[in-house]
């Protein structure tokens, strides 16, 4: 119920964290945003992790972009894996929940490739039409099965370990694109 | 001349290193402050995180127990390490069963406390720091000299130099093209990194996850590729439950970084069935004078520490002579402690709790409340006999009588230019002209007072 007003949190405190953040109209697709996104930014290349539920959106990408590797399909050795994702330009993954206050997406450990798509490549593009929404991180902590692993990405990897000068795409992604869409839109 | 005085001495004439330290540790403290002013409930959320530390340090046993239990039963396995050698034999022996050799490694302090990167080298093993800020202290051959930040003593223009010596770059002083040239070289490591080591944050017993706060994604790419994968940090790290993140995690971003939230907090454990994770998860716990400080009633609180960093970077001592001169790896107020409780004796670092105002700064910012002023008086008083040059014992009072941080190091200036006499001697008189008290008065005229940086309130 409360949940738009949580995005909207949640999409100021991303940009307030370098973040990008593009959301959807109710007649618009997911994928035909994300090839916008992948043509206006010349994105050669892409890895994907799980979207076999949605093999719209994959086949949508196929016609525009290399797709190196697609963790949906088929599982990888580790060293394959990232290699692959190491070449890739972006990496696309959908999203466990998101944390409003913070703008902190969170990658569960369901597959391999949830975490090599959104940390090797350059841009992580993150789809958080499904994702559950929580206002802080005590109420994700307090909601979450205990069982898996996490990681929580707030914005762009980042440094200031120079002069403190902030300095983004340190060791992991230089850009996080959001695809948000409302109520579940389209796929993902 | 012991080293801390030597060392004292070297940093004193160093103006390249004081406008280094001044500069980070004052946008360092400008952040913070920025966070923490936005925070209506500051002193109960310290209450909050103290309360969580105490309660963790009190049933401490109990939690490793407990959290053993948790981690194994997934596959992972645990290890208490008695001291420094242990812990550095443990970490070889679990490399040398795969035959690792090359492999990455995360900033992490504790792994700085029993100089693992020293070890691991002897044995034969190349982990290379993958934290931009490790990275250019390990090119330098250098040990950091911030807990958070640990090339905070280097300019820009050193870096430079430093990368185009050790890396046969081009020349160039750019921070975002230094950090290029660093995560290039860096990406390679990880792809073929057969280990990866970093620290962690917390452990959380009910649960058995490891937490580790990050920013670089360095962590995260450390545990995402190779297989074998090493946290290794103290046993005084252990939490109850997972619910009791939440105050720490308000607290730790804001007072190390100014962030409200670091860029990266992993949550992880061994993976289960068909689940991501690295194949072989180890975690050693090390106690190195951890349990003789836990069970000394006066001393226990350090314990709590969440090793933000903050009460380095309001420390008019250390923003003088930076990290280095406390010749220890943990600096500052909190290093001055903790330093002379670590290791096999206590009180190795004798001459650290001199190295202080007792203006109370440190324990303003503390996140977790930790009274550093009475730690380091009570230290002092513990040492058998007083040290023949009491660097600052004599002087602290009056220097309590000051507001501004700077006035503090002005007088800190004086102290320590009247008790190291012969340090002075090699070419600058004490007050002279480029002598470091004369750097100071002049800097005071030059700095406006701004407010907050004035504590009138708490300073006794
Ligand atoms: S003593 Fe307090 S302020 Fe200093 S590093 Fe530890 S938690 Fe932070």
């Amino acid at each position: 119920m409360n949940n738009s007003k949580n995005v909207l949190l949640f999409q100021k405190q991303l940009l307030a964290v370098n973040g990008e953040f593009i959301s959807l109209d109710e007649n618009q697709k997911v994928s035909s945003l994300v090839k916008e996104f992948i043509t206006s930014n010349s994105i050669k290349s892409i890895v994907l992790s799980d979207f076999s539920q949605h093999q719209d959106l994959v086949e949508a990408l196929e016609e525009d972009t290399e797709i190196l590797a697609d963790f949906g399909s088929r599982s990888y050795p580790l060293d394959e894996a990232g290699n692959l994702c190491a070449k890739a330009d972006a990496g696309i993954t959908d999203v466990y929940a998101i944390i409003a206050d913070t703008g902190t997406l969170v990658i569960s450990s369901r597959n391999r490739g949830d975490r090599l798509c959104s940390s090797l490549p350059p841009i992580h593009l993150a789809l958080i039409g499904n994702s559950k929404v929580y206002l802080n991180f005590e109420e994700f902590i307090e909601n979450t099965p205990k069982e898996h692993t996490y990681a929580l990405i707030t914005g762009p990897s980042r440094t200031a370990d120079i002069e403190k000068k902030l300095i983004l795409g340190a060791h992991g992604p230089k850009r996080v694109v959001v695809f948000y869409s409302e109520g579940n839109a389209g796929c993902t | 001349m012991s080293t801390v005085k030597y060392k004292i001495k070297s940093a004193l004439h160093d103006q390249q290193l004081y406008a280094a330290i001044q500069n980070a540790s004052n946008l360092s403290t400008a952040k913070r402050d920025d966070q923490i002013l936005g925070l209506d409930d500051y002193e109960s959320s310290r209450d909050a995180a103290r309360e969580v530390r105490q309660r963790s340090v009190d049933y401490s046993p109990r939690l490793i127990e407990k959290f053993t239990r948790e981690f194994t039963a997934l596959g992972g396995k645990v290890y208490i390490a008695a001291n420094a050698s242990e812990a550095n034999r443990i970490t070889i022996n679990i490399l040398k069963s795969h035959g690792a050799e090359k492999g990455v490694k995360s900033k992490s302090m504790v792994t700085e406390e029993i100089f693992l990167g020293r070890a691991l080298e002897s044995a034969g093993i190349d982990a290379v720091e993958t934290d931009l800020g490790e990275y250019i202290v390990q090119l330098a051959g250098e040990k950091p000299s911030h807990i958070t930040a640990p090339a905070m003593h280097k300019s820009r223009q050193s870096i430079g130099r430093l990368f185009a010596e050790k890396l046969g770059i081009k020349y160039t002083d750019d921070p975002a093209e230094l950090t290029e040239v660093a995560r290039g070289m860096l990406r390679e490591r990880f792809l073929n990194a057969e280990f990866g080591i970093s620290g962690a944050n917390f452990l959380i017993a009910e649960t058995g996850h490891i937490a580790i706060v990050e920013n670089e994604g360095n962590v995260r790419l450390g545990l995402s590729i190779p297989p074998v994968y090493i946290a290794v940090t103290g046993i005084e790290k252990l939490l109850e439950k997972l619910a009791d993140l939440s105050p720490l995690v308000k607290m730790l971003a804001k007072s190390a970084t100014g962030q409200k939230f670091s860029g990266y907090f992993h949550l992880l454990k061994p993976s289960r069935e068909g689940e991501d994770g690295p194949e072989e998860m180890h975690v050693i716990l090390i106690d190195n004078g951890r349990s003789r400080a836990m069970a000394d009633p006066e001393m226990r609180e350090m314990m709590l520490c969440i090793r933000c960093g903050a009460c380095l970077n309001e420390c008019p001592v250390y923003k003088t002579i930076g990290g280095h001169a406390y010749d220890s790896t943990y600096p500052g107020p909190m290093g001055s402690v903790l330093s002379n409780l670590l290791g096999r004796n206590k009180m190795l670092h004798q001459e650290l709790p001199d190295l202080s105002t007792l203006c109370g700064a440190c324990k303003d910012v503390c996140p977790v409340r930790i009274d550093l002023p009475k730690l380091l008086l009570e230290l002092r008083a513990r040492r058998e006999k007083p040290l023949s040059h009491n660097m600052l014992a004599s002087g602290w009072k009056w220097t309590m009588e000051s507001s501004s941080r700077v006035e503090v190091a002005g007088k800190f200036a004086r102290m320590v230019e009247k008790v190291v006499p012969k340090v002075m001697s090699g070419g600058v008189k004490p007050g002279g002209p480029g002598s470091f008290r004369t750097q100071v008065e002049k800097r005071k005229s030059q700095v406006e007072s701004p407010k907050s940086k004035i504590r009138t309130d708490d300073e006794q």
